[in-house]
């Protein structure tokens, strides 16, 4: 069942696994969610230039310099695995 | 102090209280902490008090006042939405992935409010990563409204208008990404602006959708969210993004009578799906305006019905590159005993993330995947375009347009009778401004059996001074923003 629909592997791109028991569900809110989006295809957008954000009236620049904000044993300080102020995972070469 | 009622104070009543020593910083924090304590638990807006920092920079505060120092907000307690980093504080966005952060920095609306004088009395519960519209998707359970403890206060930031609305604190910072300021501030009754899409700096305000998230005050009226405005707007240089605009004197400009303004009513705001008798309250709203000398225009936005669509494309698209993030690598959220990397990823977001977070970051992936990204992604920039034009093309010719915030006042919690597309249908009024990146208020305007009624103000983009201005004096002809919940009524 999980192979013939396109939630699972969007799921996996979303590094997201859906159990068994949920697996309906889930399929049932995208693909309705996906039905939200029908009107939009009906739109006419030719010659319309997308709009990304409403930011994007100019290009901001700065001076490229070095400075540190936050210290780095700070920001170890939420890892949740560390060794040597490094964080750190399984094993990933064998 | 027995003579002054703390709760229906303004901000600035409260600053003459503190600058004429009729109450110092101390006594007024202590009146609020205790408040949290005795009304919060009904409630459950405050996911983390901060009693005791509150009280320390209390403390600091009144001696900056007996040194004669006059900052805008010196001694004012206010509670921070979960989504805004707090320095040596949980910073949870409401959910189980970050129910252990502790931020080492503050967001630039934190510290900027702190560089004004502000006491930060805690951090408000909300829709985790402000996904939602009820506060019911928060890992730490939802939140009440204050009204009605069987209804939702709307959201994501529900626990900000829940507080505010009960008197735990004078007022509160919000985020706004599709509504989500302005539709629970309706619900609860209170004043809540979105700023102009770069008004105010986004560093530290844990991001969902970059490109229309956007932090606001909320307060019980629109001069005190003048106040907060002041503190919080500004070029950061932290926010590529954030405008280099000079920052109007907003409490000038707010005293300027509304006589001579043009209002536009947009006629798509009063379909089939706004309430009948939220229809009633709006329309009596905007006579009175027009009794204060504004004139109501007729405009369209024939484009509203498909705002939802649109941004229900762009806000997951962004949020699930966002919340990529999150992998249980450096900070988070990391499942138990993983078996490898793929496993920690999967695992990790799996367990850390809640239902909606999860359904939204599928519906992101999926229309930004390569096969559906011109059908879906494209178009729906495209069709942003076409409504941030037709705002702009209506704002050419009106000061600013009113309307209904949301198309219903507060819905029972756990109502299993709306859908996730229902749900997402309360952010049909809200979106267009978060799409075109405008500036939109909502105020109190009238009580439906017993439920309060918001109306929305929707300005030209970086004119937050018309917004509040008429938002203003609205509430000086009114007293809808001075009518209260029965829990703010409660007498600690």
């Amino acid at each position: 069942m999980a192979a013939s629909t396109d939630v699972t592997p969007i799921a996996a791109l979303a590094k997201l696994a859906i159990s068994d028991q949920s697996f309906s569900q889930v399929k049932e809110n995208f693909e309705s969610t996906l039905k939200l989006f029908e009107e939009l295809t009906r739109v006419d957008t030719n010659g319309i230039e997308p709009l990304v954000s409403p930011g994007d009236r100019h290009q901001v620049l700065r001076v490229d310099t070095d400075e540190t904000l936050v210290e780095r044993a700070e920001l170890m300080q939420n890892a949740p695995a560390q060794e040597e102020n490094y964080f750190t995972v399984p094993r990933v070469i064998d | 102090m027995s003579d002054i009622d703390l709760r229906a104070c303004s901000l600035h009543e409260l600053r003459e209280s503190l600058e004429n020593k009729q109450i110092s910083s101390v006594e007024l924090t202590q009146f609020f902490v205790d408040r949290i304590k005795l009304l919060d638990p009904q409630l459950n807006s405050v996911i983390t008090p901060t009693m005791d920092l509150a009280l320390k920079q209390a403390k600091q505060a009144d001696q900056r006042i007996a040194h004669g120092d006059d900052s805008a907000l010196l001694g004012i307690p206010i509670l921070h939405k979960d989504i805004f980093c707090t320095e040596g504080v949980k910073t949870t966005c409401a959910s189980k992935m970050l129910a252990d952060f502790v931020s080492p920095y503050d967001a630039t609306v934190v510290s900027a409010l702190a560089k004004s004088g502000a006491i930060t009395l805690g951090k408000t519960n909300m829709d985790e990563f402000a996904m939602g519209s009820s506060n019911e998707t928060s890992h730490f359970g939802a939140v009440k409204n204050p009204w009605d403890l069987s209804r939702v206060p709307g959201g994501s930031s529900g626990g900000s208008a829940s507080a505010v609305a009960a008197g735990l604190a004078p007022c509160a910072t919000g985020t706004d990404t599709g509504g989500s300021i302005r539709q629970p501030a309706a619900l609860c009754g209170i004043t809540g602006l979105k700023p102009s899409y770069g008004r105010v700096s986004r560093y530290g305000m844990i991001a969902f959708a970059s490109s229309m998230d956007q932090a606001g005050p909320m307060a019980k009226s629109a001069a005190d969210c003048a106040q907060l405005l002041s503190a919080m707007a500004g070029h950061d240089p932290l926010d590529s993004t954030s405008a280099k605009l000079a920052v109007p004197d907003y409490a000038t400009e707010i005293e300027r009578p509304v006589a001579g303004l043009r209002i536009g009513v947009p006629q798509e705001f009063f379909d089939k799906q706004l309430s009948p008798a939220v229809a009633d309250a709006i329309h009596t709203a905007l006579r009175q305006l027009e009794a204060m000398g504004a004139t109501l225009v007729d405009v369209k936005l024939p484009s509203t019905p498909l705002g939802v669509s649109t941004y229900y494309v762009i806000a997951p698209a962004e949020a699930s590159a966002n919340l990529a993030r999150y992998d249980g690598v450096r900070f988070g959220y990391r499942c138990e005993a993983p078996q490898n990397l793929e496993d920690l990823y999967v695992r990790s977001r799996t367990e850390g993330f809640g239902e909606e977070v999860k359904r939204r970051i599928l519906v992101g992936t999926f229309t930004l995947s390569a096969a559906s990204y011109d059908q879906y992604f494209m178009k729906a920039q495209q069709v942003r375009r076409m409504i941030a034009n037709e705002y702009d093309e209506v704002l050419a010719n009106v000061d600013v347009i009113a309307g209904p915030s949301a198309p219903n006042t507060a819905f029972p919690l756990n109502d299993a009778s709306k859908s996730i597309t229902d749900m997402y249908m309360e952010d049909v009024f809200t979106v267009g401004c978060n799409l075109a990146g405008l500036p939109a208020m909502s105020i109190p305007a009238g009580i439906v059996e017993g439920l309060p009624v918001g109306m929305q103000l929707i300005g030209r983009s970086f004119d937050e001074a018309t917004v509040l201005r008429v938002g203003h004096q609205f509430q000086l002809q009114t007293d809808w923003h001075r009518q209260v919940s029965r829990i703010a009524e409660f007498a600690s």
